[in-house]
């Protein structure tokens, strides 16, 4: 099991198996950020396999084992290759051996708090724009704090900067993509959530909670579902 | 060209869509098949100079809907015709081949746009060309961001099925990072939505497949405000080194420029060198796409009778090649003398190793920022900052003007060089930061042997970015004295991508120009994965057969 972080590149390689806690771990000791400061899965295997939103906008590279051999993509950017195999095998019970994702600089960070969830998703939306690719709230819908890791101090203009941000775990059962604009009538009225931006126009939200707060997401066609079926050695399978 | 009849069984399938869909438009023309033979591949122009005896599609169908589309799959399905997904022709690697007995399904009438301002999304027909998307879009004050050299000859489709990417993608990225949603019908007619983020993606096999998988009719795209402010200048970098570290440092600080491109010391020439130092970066009102619009027109449309002004590797061996010929050839037809001429001077490069070696070192840049005022000022800070610690030197306005002015010209450049005796084609990569540098160089120095090799860096990334070759060489007195010559390039360069890890293409897609690597390039499993996804999504195997290396001859 190993982390590799590869700063110049902007990138860091992980078995599938490896805890995600760890690999955080080790790119919030470099001065850099995976994209989270919770792992949301014990591991990034089990984070694939369950689609987790935040975790598959980070993805460069998968190298998967299927029935039929290895495949993966390379390890270039944006390749115009055909469909992106790999990446589609997420979710289909494929055995991730390596995955790639992005690592992108924290040189600070801002920590705030507001009084409604629409003003810290405008807020939010704003670090986005500004190249912030950590930018993440959590807790009541009424009194959400904010907190961003920023790739130069000037990004963080007008919002209060602290040195450091501390990793937590959080135990993700629900998840929603969702448009900024819709969060607000979507972030239940009650108990603690955790939404991360994933870009300029989605967030994903996600809830600890046992009942399910959000809609379910539809399910793949059957006549897809074999495609990626895993090896017959896989001991998931 | 000569081209075939049309294949006799495709008549009773064409009888049935014209009783099941007579939404559909058709067309056996023969002036209609013979402009649907190729796409804009460069040996495509060639062939059609040379004469060559050309298969082409038996008829050309225009469907009018979503609805259209399934009943003419459907009824190929029955009567087993290929069909050949079309955008607006403007692919380079051999994405559209048809034979006589298929059908070339051209898109356009798939034209809908329709605006949600406050998801800042856009619904559009696969069949939108570029152009008139942009112009929508900014009627409403927003701009999709996708700025193809080909926007007045490429379509939402086309872009999808061939992973398209802008001029201005560093900020907004390609199209695969600006698709929310998609809408495509597949081999046996079933209609698919396929989600970004659904588990599994389809989005992602969707995307760049080229044809080979679905038809695409329809897509969801993230729009953008159009940007109060901008700046665009040009820097100059003391080594090809310097610069890519630059252009890195630029995209990890979180910048995203709109634009940001750098000239190899060759390109930098043609281009006219390092200029003066022209005025300092002003900030000016309004976003870059629209910079120098009072016309409400695009910036660079050509326009009949305008001449584009001359830009780089191809307008200098073609404004003298032509004013050659203008000299010399009546009624447009060149002479074999002057095109053997022209041909040969270019067969031989080797020579080329020596004042390539000896050219100044320095690159050209040009970077463009926009946002809303505050935004442009401190991004422009912080990208001075970063060039005064690279020791690269800010040359002013000019670079950046200028470029705006000629963004789009390039893709009318070809065929006049290909005229003038001469071949062309272009060869674009991406590549991790680390590799960038040695796969330049690597590169150039094996193109060097076949052809004369410009490049220039753009569509930069966090985590990497693109090299573009340009490639000229001489046609000699045969066709395939040039394709002989032409392969042989493309082949070492393939090898040298492939041996560096870097992609086998960026932008313009595999198609059939690049089909024999791709295997090697995915691995041992990815091609029985993506035949079970050709199986499972077109098991009569008649969606642009071929293409990928899926279903059949290429």
């Amino acid at each position: 099991m190993s982390v590799l972080l590869q700063p110049v590149d902007g990138l860091c390689t992980l078995d599938g198996g490896v805890p995600l806690m760890a690999a955080l771990q080790a790119a919030h000791a470099a001065g850099s950020h995976l994209g989270t400061l919770s792992p949301r899965y014990p591991t990034l295997q089990a984070a694939l396999d369950a689609g987790d939103p935040l975790w598959c906008s980070r993805l460069v590279r998968v190298q998967v084992q299927t029935a039929h051999g290895w495949l993966a993509g390379p390890l270039a950017p944006r390749a115009a290759m055909g469909p992106d195999l790999a990446c589609f095998a997420v979710g289909t019970g494929a055995r991730v051996q390596a995955v790639t994702v992005r690592l992108d600089p924290a040189v600070a960070w801002v920590s705030q708090s507001f009084d409604g969830v629409e003003r810290a998703l405008e807020a939010a939306r704003t670090l986005v724009t500004r190249g912030c690719s950590l930018v993440e709230l959590r807790g009541l819908r009424a009194s959400p704090t904010l907190t961003a890791a920023l790739p130069r101090q000037g990004a963080g203009r007008g919002f209060t900067l602290v040195e450091h941000a501390t990793l937590r775990p959080l135990d993700v059962r629900h998840t929603l993509v969702a448009a900024y604009e819709d969060v607000a009538s979507m972030w239940p009225a009650h108990g603690e959530h955790h939404l991360a931006a994933l870009d300029l126009h989605r967030v994903v939200l996600s809830s600890s909670q046992e009942e399910r707060p959000f809609p379910t997401a539809s399910p793949t066609p059957p006549y897809l579902r074999d495609v990626f079926a895993p090896a017959p050695e896989d001991s998931r399978a | 060209m000569v081209l075939l009849a049309p294949g006799a069984a495709i008549q009773p399938f064409l009888a049935d869509l014209a009783r099941e869909a007579p939404g559909s438009t058709v067309s056996q023309d023969v002036l209609d098949r013979v402009g649907y033979t190729r796409d804009a591949t460069p040996f495509g122009f060639l062939e059609r100079r040379a004469g060559v005896i050309a298969e082409g599609p038996g008829a050309v169908v225009w469907p009018g809907s979503t609805q259209d589309v399934v009943t003419l799959v459907k009824l190929a399905g029955k009567h087993r015709v290929p069909l050949y997904p079309f955008g607006a022709g403007s692919g380079v690697v051999g994405g559209l081949l048809p034979r006589t007995g298929g059908v070339v399904v051209d898109l356009k009438r798939l034209g809908q746009v329709a605006v949600d301002r406050a998801a800042r999304t856009v619904e559009s027909g696969a069949g939108v060309l570029g152009e008139r998307l942009e112009r929508a879009l900014n009627a409403y004050g927003f701009t999709a961001g996708h700025f193809p050299s080909s926007i007045y000859c490429s379509t939402v489709g086309g872009w999808l099925a061939a992973r398209s990417a802008g001029q201005l993608s560093s900020r907004y990225g390609k199209i695969e990072d600006m698709v929310l949603a998609l809408e495509a019908v597949d081999g046996l007619g079933r209609v698919h939505v396929a989600h970004r983020g659904d588990v599994p993606d389809l989005l992602r096999a969707l995307i760049g497949s080229e044809g080979a998988l679905a038809i695409i009719t329809r897509a969801w795209l993230r729009i953008h405000p159009l940007q109060t402010h901008h700046t665009i200048f040009g820097l100059a970098a003391p080594n090809v080194t310097a610069g890519i570290s630059f252009m890195r440092q630029v995209l990890q600080a979180g910048l995203r420029p709109s634009v940001f491109r750098m000239y190899d010391p060759p390109d930098t020439m043609l281009a006219g060198g390092i200029p003066k130092a022209s005025p300092a970066p002003l900030v000016l009102p309004g976003p870059i796409s629209r910079a120098g619009h009072e016309d409400g027109s695009m910036q660079g449309k050509p326009r009949a009778g305008t001449a584009q002004p001359p830009q780089g590797l191809f307008d200098m061996l073609s404004r003298r090649a032509t004013a050659a010929l203008r000299r010399e050839v009546a009624g447009g037809r060149v002479t074999p003398l002057l095109r053997g001429v022209v041909g040969r001077a270019l067969q031989q490069t080797t020579w080329l190793e020596v004042p390539y070696a000896r050219l100044p070192p320095h690159c050209l840049l040009v970077l463009g920022l926009e946002g809303d005022a505050p935004d442009v000022e401190e991004t422009l800070s912080h990208a001075l900052s970063l060039a005064r610690e690279g020791n690269i030197q800010v040359t002013g306005r000019a670079p950046g003007e200028r470029w705006l002015k000629r963004r789009h010209a390039v893709t009318y450049k070809m065929p006049p060089f290909l005229r003038s005796g001469g071949w062309a084609d272009t060869l674009e990569v991406s590549a991790c930061w680390s590799t960038i540098e040695p796969l330049y160089f690597q590169t150039r120095e094996t193109l060097l042997r076949h052809a004369v090799t410009l490049a220039h860096f753009s569509h930069a990334y966090p985590e990497g970015g693109s090299i573009y070759f340009t490639l000229a060489g001489g046609s000699g007195s045969s066709l395939d004295s040039a394709l002989t010559a032409h392969d042989a390039a493309v082949e070492d360069a393939l090898a040298v991508f492939a041996r560096l890890g870097a992609s086998l293409s960026h932008h313009h897609g595999v198609g059939r120009m690049k089909l024999r690597n791709m295997k090697a390039a995915l691995g041992p499993g990815a091609h029985a994965a993506l035949s079970r996804i050709k199986v499972a999504l077109d098991p009569h195997n008649i969606l642009n057969p071929g293409v990928l290396g899926l279903g059949g001859t290429p």
